[in-house]
């Protein structure tokens, strides 16, 4: 009998942060090798940001990613906090919180409506789907919008934040400020509820894994923009300190990003799914509320149903940032000042698609002499290549053009920032002869 | 008068990615330009293209143009010339996938111009690769003929968005 290979494969993904490939080979029924690969920046800037000084590095980190500069900026910024002994106060922590939520909102509906929906309702893109579906397309372009007047607001610009420093913001704005932007996020959440109930009714291939899930702990609040240790499904919780010695990251030939698993081998899952299963119970009352509508459980084990989750929590960081505004007393002054030393730090926060982890070291002046940033993509990517294999068998059954974009779905379920170069523009000009 | 909006795209660490943003610094000050440096928008670059509003888009081409030529279109006309490799990464949509989305959406958009730079290195860094930085002084010219075309006048506006 003739053995039969098949080799499912995409050279550029579209519709993820970034650029990458996947390639899955199945001999007999057996996987022979799913492989993602990707680019990745972070551990570019590492050796970049030797010799800076540590609010340069909040500015520089920013532009590892345009999609979440918020999660590098408040990541370092902790980590420098942990190494020179600075305590926020309760308002700058609020202040903090609040511009996370922002990054979550326009992340989260990018993700959910521009890059994942078109899976779901057989489009190749965004711009094709909004030609069908306009009024669903603008809903999540006003929810983003309204994530980015969150940064506008209180990071001074929605791209690459200026006003985050180590200890807090160079400025606090004004209570008069955050009026209209309280009217955009009561719309918001609205929308954001819209959309829960519209992503629960969609179409999911039936696949669920038994993931091992990782996040921060916050204590009594749902981990967004700070936690002080990590939660393992089935393993005692970790010191933040800790974290870089529980995991180990070693390179794959296939990619030049570091892949990051347990120190026993195992891969894990970071990012809603991870948060939503361990701090379910710590949403705002409305988004559990409506996660109880659509009968969506803690323990979603099915990636393709992340969009849900990803949507409960755009509720989620919609009401807490209402509830922020209301509450907000501007800090003053809007930071905790800080003296250099020489001193090491960790910190991390929960970018939208998952933990963030950085280590500095610093010398007697503060200016770093190491660093090592972990992104989620990074700790996410062995997970990723697991879920291909295991998709095998339902690959079998379907049309190779069809099992192709199944897995395509699946790595993008994950939001992963493969890289954050962006924007690109190719131009096909014709010359005169 | 209403100054001209001068919207630049891309990364200062992304060495050629930041072309268009030194490019549009070169720019602040000019009375008859509201400069923004947009960085990498996606689609919120749709919320910066305003109907009324004469725009100039400054972007870097990663494919299609020698490194530091510059290439001068219609904004309505950048559709049709970009290709495939525009849509390809993520924060992902770049500035034809932005206007066709606004065209798919129904929105009006500005009457303007596209001036680009080829770029060829876009790894992490700082520095412009030589030909490249060479070129950046040609973009900027092009970009003020641009902005004259329009006929914007008014008081400078400058914005670092």
């Amino acid at each position: 009998m003739t053995e039969e290979e098949k080799t499912y494969r995409v050279d550029l993904m579209t519709r993820v942060e970034g650029e990458g490939s996947f390639t899955l080979r199945i001999k007999d029924g057996e996987v022979l090798d799913a492989r993602l690969a990707i680019f990745e920046a972070p551990r570019f800037f590492e050796a970049f940001l030797r010799g800076r000084a540590p609010d340069e590095t909040v500015d520089i980190v920013a532009r590892i990613c345009g999609i979440c500069p918020v999660a590098y900026q408040v990541g370092a910024s902790r980590a420098f906090e942990h190494a020179f002994g600075v305590t926020l106060t309760p308002e700058i922590r609020a202040l903090r919180r609040l511009l996370y939520c922002g990054e979550w909102i326009e992340s989260h509906a990018l993700h959910v409506y521009m890059l994942h929906a078109p899976d779901f309702l057989g489009y190749p893109g965004a711009v094709e789907m909004a030609a069908d579906h306009r009024a669903l397309v603008e809903q999540g372009l006003r929810m983003k919008k309204a994530g980015n007047q969150i940064l506008e607001v209180l990071g001074g610009r929605a791209t690459h934040p200026v006003s985050p420093r180590v200890g807090g913001f160079h400025a606090a704005p004004k209570k008069a400020a955050l009026g209209p932007l309280r009217e955009a996020l009561a719309r918001g959440l609205e929308d954001a509820l819209a959309t829960v109930r519209w992503s629960a009714a969609l179409d999911a291939p039936d696949y669920v894994q038994d993931y091992v899930y990782v996040c921060l702990d916050d204590g009594d609040r749902y981990p967004i923009e700070a936690g002080d240790s990590v939660v393992v499904s089935g393993r005692d919780a970790v010191p933040l300190e800790a974290w870089g010695d529980a995991i180990r990251e070693h390179h794959v030939e296939h990619s030049n990003a570091l892949q990051a698993r347990l120190t026993d081998g195992t891969p894990y899952l970071t990012g809603p799914m991870a948060r939503l299963h361990h701090h379910a119970e710590k949403l705002h009352p409305i988004a559990r509320e409506v996660m109880a509508e659509v009968g969506l459980g803690r323990s979603e084990g099915n990636p393709y149903r992340s969009i849900v989750v990803r949507a409960v929590e755009t509720a989620h960081a919609f009401a807490e940032a209402l509830d922020l505004v209301d509450g907000l007393v501007a800090p003053e002054p809007p930071f905790v000042a800080w003296v250099p030393r020489a001193a090491a730090g960790v910190g991390a926060s929960e970018a939208p698609r998952g933990m963030c982890w950085h280590r500095y070291e610093t010398d007697a002046a503060g200016l770093v002499t190491d660093a090592r940033i972990v992104p989620p993509t990074s700790q996410n990517q062995a997970r990723i290549e697991e879920d291909l294999r295991g998709l095998a068998p339902m690959l079998l059954a379907m049309d190779h053009d069809a099992a192709t974009r199944r897995c395509e779905q699946l790595i993008r379920a994950y939001d992963p920032c493969i890289s954050c170069a962006t924007h690109f523009l190719d131009l096909r000009i014709e010359e005169d002869a | 008068m209403i100054p001209v909006r001068v919207i630049a795209l891309g990364s200062l660490m992304g060495r050629d990615d930041g072309a268009a943003l030194v490019a549009a610094r070169a720019l602040e000050g000019d009375p008859s330009a509201e400069v923004i440096l947009a960085g990498r928008p996606g689609p919120g670059l749709l919320d910066l293209l305003v109907p009324d509003r004469p725009a100039v888009v400054l972007d870097v081409i990663r494919r299609g143009a020698a490194p530091g030529r510059i290439v001068e279109l219609d904004l309505a006309g950048l559709s049709d010339a970009a290709v495939m490799g525009d849509t390809l990464s993520s924060h992902g949509l770049g500035v034809a996938s932005a206007l066709r989305l606004g065209a798919a959406l129904g929105r009006a958009l500005p009457v303007g111009r596209f001036v680009g730079i080829g770029g060829v290195r876009f790894d992490p860094g700082d520095a412009l690769t030589p030909d490249v930085a060479a070129g950046v002084e040609a973009m900027v010219a092009a970009a003020r003929r641009a902005i004259a075309a329009l006929d914007g006048k008014g008081t400078s506006c400058t914005s670092t968005v």
